[in-house]
C-alpha cells in the first residue's frame, strides 16, 4: 500500500475584543444582548451609510502580526470584498486583498515541546489581515433569522502556509496561537463562543512528493481543539480512501459533524468565487512610519514560549511545568509573584497539580505554600522501625532497586509514608531507604 | 456592429454574479450594448500608462481612524432598525430563503 | 410680492419679520400643488409639522432636497421603486446641516434612478418635464430639484454631482448649479452612486445664494473619512471681493458644440474680458479618456454601492431594479470580474492619474478653465433612451473635472433659438470654491444672467 502524507493549511479568524465596532461605534462583543439592538445605518447597510475604521483594532492587527514575526507592512488599505448572503448587509465584506496588514511569519517549536514529543518545527504565516465580521442567522424551523449585532465586529484573518502534515502538529499549533492572542489581550478567543474559528484546508499526496495536490477541502464548523484533530484526521482517511481508487477528492467544502464524528459536504455545486476586489474608496489607505511600528513592538508583552524558556533558564523549572504555567498569562503572573528562586520547582508544582489554588490573594498562597513545603518534622526513631518493616516485607521491590532499578524505591518510600502517617518529610525517608538499601 | 459581444452564457454569469434575473429580451440587448461600450473604453489602451501609479482616491488623505469606544450618537433602536423590513421575527430579519 | 425672490432676499425679509417662516412655507406649498402635478419635481412633500430649528445662516429658509439624501422620517426613494417605502431612521449630514442652520425642507426632489442618468427619465416615477419646454427633459440626475428651482417651486435647492449631475440640470433648466471639489461637503447620508465621486451641492437662482448654502453645508465629516479638513472659507466675503483671473481656454472642449452654445460661450468670454480677465490657450487630455475612465470606474462603483439591495432589511427586492440600473451594475461587474480588473479598472485608474496631473499642470498656468456642461440644450424626452452610452457622451465635459475632484460651477448665459437656457461652466483648482463663486458673481452683476432666471419665473406665476 502506498503512503501518503496530508498537506493542510490553516484559516483563523480572532474577533477582537474592541469596545465599538471596526467601522462603526457600535457596541460590538455584547453576547447576551437582544437581537439587533446594537446596530446603527453603517453596520445594518442602510442607504447612505459610510465606515469608518477603528484605531484600536488596527493597532492590534499589527500587534498580533508582530507576535506571530510577520514583517507589517507600511501601506496597507482596505478592499471591498462582494458575494451574497443574508448575513452580509452591504453585498459586500471590508476586507483586505492585496495589501494586507502583516505578511510572512511564522510560529517555532522546540523539539519536545509541551506535551509533543517532535523534532524541532516551524509553521509559516502567509498573512495576517483586519476585516469586518457579518451577522448572524438563525435557523428556527421553517425560518431563518438575521441578527446584525455581530456585524461589523473587528475580526482577524490569520492564513497559515499548507506547511502541516499531521492532525497532531495543527493542534499544537492552534493552541499555542490561542495562547498567543490571549496573551496579547487583544480577544478573548473563545472557540465555543465563536471569537475565535478555524477552518483547515486539507489535502493528501503521496509520501515524498513535492507538488501541491491539484485539489483542496475546507472544513469549516469546528468548535475546538479536539474535533480539529478528529476532522483532520477523518478526512485524511476518507481522501486516502478515494485516491486508493484512483479518485480524486472533489474540491468542496463541508462541515463537520461533531455529533456523529464525520464531515459532510455543504455545497452541492462548486462556484469559484469571484469576490470582484477593488479598493475601497470610502476609506483612505494607511502609511505606517517606521517609528509608529517600533512603537507598537514595544508594548508586546513577553510571549508564551519565550516565558517558558525564560522559566527553564531562570528557575530551572522542568520543561513539561514551565509550558503548563505559560499557558494562561495568569496562571504565569501569579506564578512570578509568589515564586523564589530557592522553591520555584515546588512552587510550580503546587500550582500545576492544583494543590493550591491561584484564586486566591498571593499573601495567602505564600504562606499557605510556606506551611505545605515546610520540611516534616520526622520521628526519626519510628522511621528507623518503619523502614526497617518495609524493607522485610518488600524482597521483590529491594531486589529491584538493588539490581538498578532506581525508580523501585518509590513503592517502598509510598508505603513507609502511609505507615507514618504524614509523621515524615519525604526527602528525609528517600535519604534514609537510600542509605539502609546501600 | 460592435466587435466585443459578449456570450449568452457569459451574460448569465454576470447576471448570476450581480443577483440580477434577465429575460431574454434583456439578455440580448445587454450583449449588443455592452459590445458597444467596451468597443469605446478599450481607448485607454491608446495611452501609455507603464510607469503611472493608480489613483484609488482623489482625497490627499490618510490614516484616518476613530478612538475606539468612542460614544456613538448614530445608534438605532430596535424599531428604528427594523421599521423598513417587509417581515420580522422577535425583532429579527426574516429572510425568505437561504441563497447559496 | 414673493415671486422670484432668492434666498439672500428671503433671508433679509425673515430677518426683518417682513415674512415669517411658516408663511414662506405655505406659499411654497401653495406653488407646489399648482405646478408639480405637470413638472413631476416634487416625489414627496413633507408636510407634516416639523419644528424648524433656530440656525442663523438658511434661517426659515424652505429648500428642495434631492431624493438620494437620507432625511429622517420622510421617505427617501433616489428614485427607485426598490426603495419606494424606505423611511431613513437617520439623517444625512448635508440635511442635518442645513436644518441647524434654520432651513426647513420643502420636499424630496425627483431624479434618475440612484442617480443613473444625464435626462432624470431614468426614475421610476415618471421624469421630470423641462418648464422651459414640457416636452423636453431638464437634464439629470438632479432634475427635479433643478426644475423646482428654476419654476420657483422652491427658491433654492440641493442636488448631488458624479459628472455633471448638478450642473447640466442647472444649465437646461436655466438655474446655478454648484459642484464642490470631492471631500469639500460630507456624504454622509447620501444613498451612494460613485463612492470615489459623488458630490453634494447647491442649485439656486444666483451665485450669492449658492455661497450661502456651501457656507451651511461644507467642512469636515466625522462620519465620512474622505470628506477634508481642508479648511472652508468666508466664501459670500471673497465672493465680492474684486478679483481677476487667468481662464484657461482648450479647444477639446469646444469641439461638436451647439452652434447657439458656440456663440454663448465666445459671448461669455467677451464679459470676462471686458471684467479685466486674461484668457490663455491650454492643452488639456481629450475628454474622450476621460469618458471611458468614468464608465469603468463609475460601474464598478455603482454595481458594489447597489450590492446591499437585497430587501432584506428595507426595500424591495433586486427584481425591483429598472433597466438602466441593472445595465450599470452589469457592466460594473463585468469589469471587475475575474480576468478582466487589470485591462479595465486598473488601467482606469492609471489614466485617472494622468487626468489628475493634467489639471494639476494646467492649474499651474490659468486660475480657471471655462466651457460648457453639456453640447447642446435640452433634449426632447425619450431621446436617450435610444443610445445607451449617450449620457457619458453628453457628460464628456464634466467627466474630466469628475475624475480629478475638482470643483465647477454653472450659470445660465442666455437663451438659444428655441428659448431653451444654455450654460456656461467654470472649473477650477481643489477647494477653490471661492474663485468659482467670485468670478460667477461678476458675470452675474455684469450681465444678469442675460435675464434667463427673470424670464423663467414668469411662466409660473404664483
Amino acid at each position: 500500500m502506498k503512503s501518503y502524507s496530508p498537506v493542510i493549511g490553516l484559516e483563523i479568524h480572532v474577533e477582537l475584543k474592541t469596545k465599538t465596532g471596526m467601522f462603526c461605534q457600535c457596541k460590538v462583543n455584547q453576547f447576551d444582548a437582544k437581537p439587533n439592538t446594537h446596530v446603527c445605518p453603517v453596520c445594518l447597510g442602510l442607504p447612505g451609510a459610510l465606515p469608518v475604521p477603528n484605531k484600536k483594532a488596527i493597532e492590534w492587527t499589527i500587534k498580533i502580526g508582530q507576535a506571530l514575526n510577520c514583517s507589517i507592512n507600511k501601506h496597507t488599505k482596505f478592499d471591498r470584498k462582494h458575494y451574497s448572503y443574508p448575513d452580509l448587509p452591504k453585498g459586500y465584506q471590508i476586507s483586505q486583498y492585496d495589501e494586507p496588514i502583516a505578511v510572512k511569519g511564522h510560529i517555532d517549536f522546540e523539539a519536545n515541546y509541551g506535551t509533543y514529543k517532535n523534532e524541532k518545527k516551524s509553521f509559516r504565516i502567509h498573512r495576517v489581515h483586519l476585516e469586518e465580521d457579518t451577522g448572524k442567522l438563525t435557523h428556527t424551523g421553517e425560518d431563518t433569522l438575521v441578527d446584525f449585532n455581530r456585524s461589523g465586529t473587528p475580526l482577524v484573518e490569520i492564513v497559515t502556509e499548507a506547511d502541516f502534515t499531521s492532525s497532531d502538529d495543527v493542534k499544537m499549533f492552534l493552541e499555542e496561537l490561542h495562547a498567543i492572542v490571549r496573551y496579547l489581550d487583544v480577544s478573548d478567543a473563545d472557540m465555543e463562543k465563536g471569537t475565535m474559528r478555524m477552518e483547515p484546508n486539507i489535502s493528501v499526496r503521496l509520501t515524498g512528493e513535492t507538488a501541491l495536490p491539484k485539489y483542496k477541502v475546507e472544513v469549516k464548523n469546528i468548535n475546538s481543539f479536539n474535533f480539529v484533530k478528529r476532522a483532520i484526521d477523518y478526512e485524511v482517511k476518507r481522501h486516502i480512501e478515494l485516491l486508493e481508487e484512483n479518485k480524486i477528492p472533489i474540491q468542496e467544502t463541508r462541515g463537520w459533524d461533531s455529533n456523529h464524528n464525520k464531515t459532510y459536504s455543504q455545497r452541492t455545486k462548486e462556484e469559484a468565487h469571484d469576490y470582484r476586489y477593488f479598493p475601497e474608496p470610502d476609506i483612505p489607505p494607511f502609511e505606517f512610519s517606521g517609528e509608529y511600528i517600533e512603537s507598537i513592538k514595544k508594548t508586546l508583552v513577553e510571549l508564551p514560549h519565550e516565558k517558558m524558556h525564560r522559566y527553564i533558564k531562570s528557575f530551572k523549572l522542568r520543561p513539561m511545568d514551565a509550558y503548563t504555567l505559560t499557558r494562561q498569562k495568569e496562571t504565569a503572573d501569579f506564578f512570578e509573584k509568589v515564586v523564589n528562586t530557592s522553591n520555584a520547582q515546588s512552587i510550580a508544582n503546587l500550582i500545576v497539580n492544583k494543590k493550591l489554588s491561584i484564586s486566591m490573594p498571593v499573601a495567602e498562597f505564600i504562606e499557605k505554600a510556606a506551611q505545605l513545603l515546610k520540611p516534616r518534622e520526622t520521628d526519626t526513631k519510628m522511621l528507623e522501625v518503619i523502614a526497617n518493616k518495609i524493607i522485610t516485607a518488600n524482597p521483590k521491590v529491594v531486589a529491584d532497586y538493588k539490581g538498578g532499578k532506581q525508580g523501585a524505591i518509590m513503592f517502598l518510600v509510598g508505603q513507609v509514608m502511609r505507615e507514618m502517617k504524614g509523621q515524615a518529610d519525604a526527602n528525609t525517608v528517600i535519604t534514609k531507604l537510600k542509605e539502609m538499601l546501600k | 456592429m460592435a466587435k466585443n459581444v459578449l456570450s449568452k452564457e457569459e451574460i448569465l454569469h454576470l447576471a448570476r454574479l450581480a443577483r440580477l434575473t434577465l429575460n431574454d429580451e434583456e439578455i440580448n440587448k445587454y450583449q449588443k450594448q455592452f459590445g458597444e461600450t467596451i468597443d469605446y473604453i478599450k481607448n485607454l489602451d491608446e495611452l501609455n500608462t507603464k510607469d503611472l501609479k493608480p489613483t484609488n482616491s482623489v482625497v490627499d488623505l490618510k490614516n484616518v481612524t476613530y478612538e475606539d469606544g468612542t460614544v456613538s450618537k448614530n445608534s438605532l433602536t430596535v424599531k428604528e432598525a427594523t421599521q423598513n423590513a417587509k417581515k420580522v421575527k422577535d425583532n429579527e430579519f426574516f429572510v425568505d430563503r437561504i441563497m447559496e | 410680492m414673493l415671486l422670484g425672490k432668492t434666498l439672500t432676499q428671503l433671508k433679509e425679509m425673515i430677518g426683518e419679520k417682513k415674512i415669517s417662516t411658516s408663511e414662506l412655507k405655505e406659499y411654497f406649498f401653495k406653488r407646489i400643488k399648482k405646478y408639480n402635478a405637470t413638472l413631476n419635481a416634487y416625489l414627496t412633500l413633507n408636510e407634516k409639522e416639523s419644528e424648524i430649528k433656530t440656525g442663523d445662516k438658511l434661517r426659515g429658509i424652505p429648500l428642495a432636497v434631492k431624493d438620494n439624501f437620507c432625511t429622517y422620517g420622510l421617505r427617501t426613494t433616489a428614485s427607485s421603486k426598490v426603495l419606494d417605502n424606505f423611511i431613513p431612521p437617520y439623517e444625512s449630514t448635508v440635511t442635518l446641516r442645513l436644518k441647524k442652520e434654520g432651513a426647513f425642507i420643502l420636499g424630496k426632489t425627483n431624479m434618475d434612478a440612484w442617480a443613473h442618468g444625464s435626462s432624470t427619465e431614468t426614475s421610476d416615477y415618471g421624469p421630470t418635464k423641462n418648464p422651459w419646454d414640457i416636452t423636453r427633459a431638464p437634464g439629470g440626475s438632479s432634475g427635479g430639484t433643478a426644475v423646482a428651482v428654476s419654476t420657483y417651486l422652491a427658491p433654492a435647492g440641493i442636488g448631488s454631482e458624479t459628472a455633471g449631475s448638478i450642473k447640466q440640470p442647472a444649465s437646461w433648466t436655466g438655474v446655478v448649479g454648484l459642484k464642490p471639489t470631492y471631500g469639500r461637503v460630507s456624504r454622509y447620508g447620501v444613498i451612494a452612486m460613485g463612492s470615489s465621486l459623488d458630490c453634494p451641492g447647491p442649485m439656486t437662482l444666483n451665485v450669492e445664494d449658492a455661497a450661502h448654502i456651501l457656507s451651511a453645508i461644507a467642512g469636515k465629516d466625522p462620519l465620512d473619512t474622505t470628506s477634508s479638513p481642508h479648511p472652508t472659507e468666508n466664501y459670500l466675503e471673497e465672493m465680492k471681493k474684486k478679483k481677476t483671473y487667468t481662464i484657461g481656454i482648450s479647444d477639446d472642449y469646444f469641439e461638436g458644440l451647439d452652434k447657439d452654445v458656440a456663440a454663448a460661450l465666445e459671448k461669455s468670454i467677451k464679459v470676462f474680458e471686458k471684467l479685466g480677465f486674461k484668457t490663455k490657450k491650454i492643452k488639456l487630455l481629450s475628454p474622450n479618456y476621460a469618458i471611458s475612465v468614468y464608465t469603468i470606474i463609475q460601474r464598478a462603483e455603482v454595481m458594489s454601492n447597489l450590492a446591499r439591495y437585497d430587501g432584506i432589511r428595507y426595500g424591495n427586492d433586486r427584481t425591483f431594479f429598472g433597466d438602466e440600473a441593472k445595465r450599470r451594475v452589469m457592466l460594473g461587474t463585468y469589469t471587475l470580474s475575474y480576468g478582466y480588473y487589470d485591462a479595465f479598472y486598473k488601467k482606469a485608474q492609471k489614466v485617472r492619474t494622468l487626468i489628475i496631473n493634467d489639471f494639476k499642470r494646467a492649474f499651474q498656468e490659468v486660475d480657471l478653465i471655462i466651457g460648457t456642461p453639456t453640447p447642446i440644450t435640452a433634449l426632447k424626452l425619450g431621446e436617450f433612451s435610444k443610445y445607451p452610452f449617450f449620457g457619458e457622451l453628453m457628460d464628456k465635459f464634466n467627466e474630466p473635472g469628475a475624475m480629478a475632484g475638482i470643483p465647477g460651477i454653472s450659470v445660465p448665459v442666455g437663451l438659444d433659438r428655441n428659448g431653451l437656457p444654455i450654460g456656461m461652466q467654470l472649473m477650477s483648482n481643489y477647494f477653490k470654491e471661492s474663485d468659482l463663486l467670485n468670478a460667477a458673481y461678476q458675470f452675474e452683476m455684469e450681465t444678469d444672467f442675460f435675464g434667463v432666471i427673470k424670464k423663467g419665473i414668469q411662466n409660473y406665476k404664483d
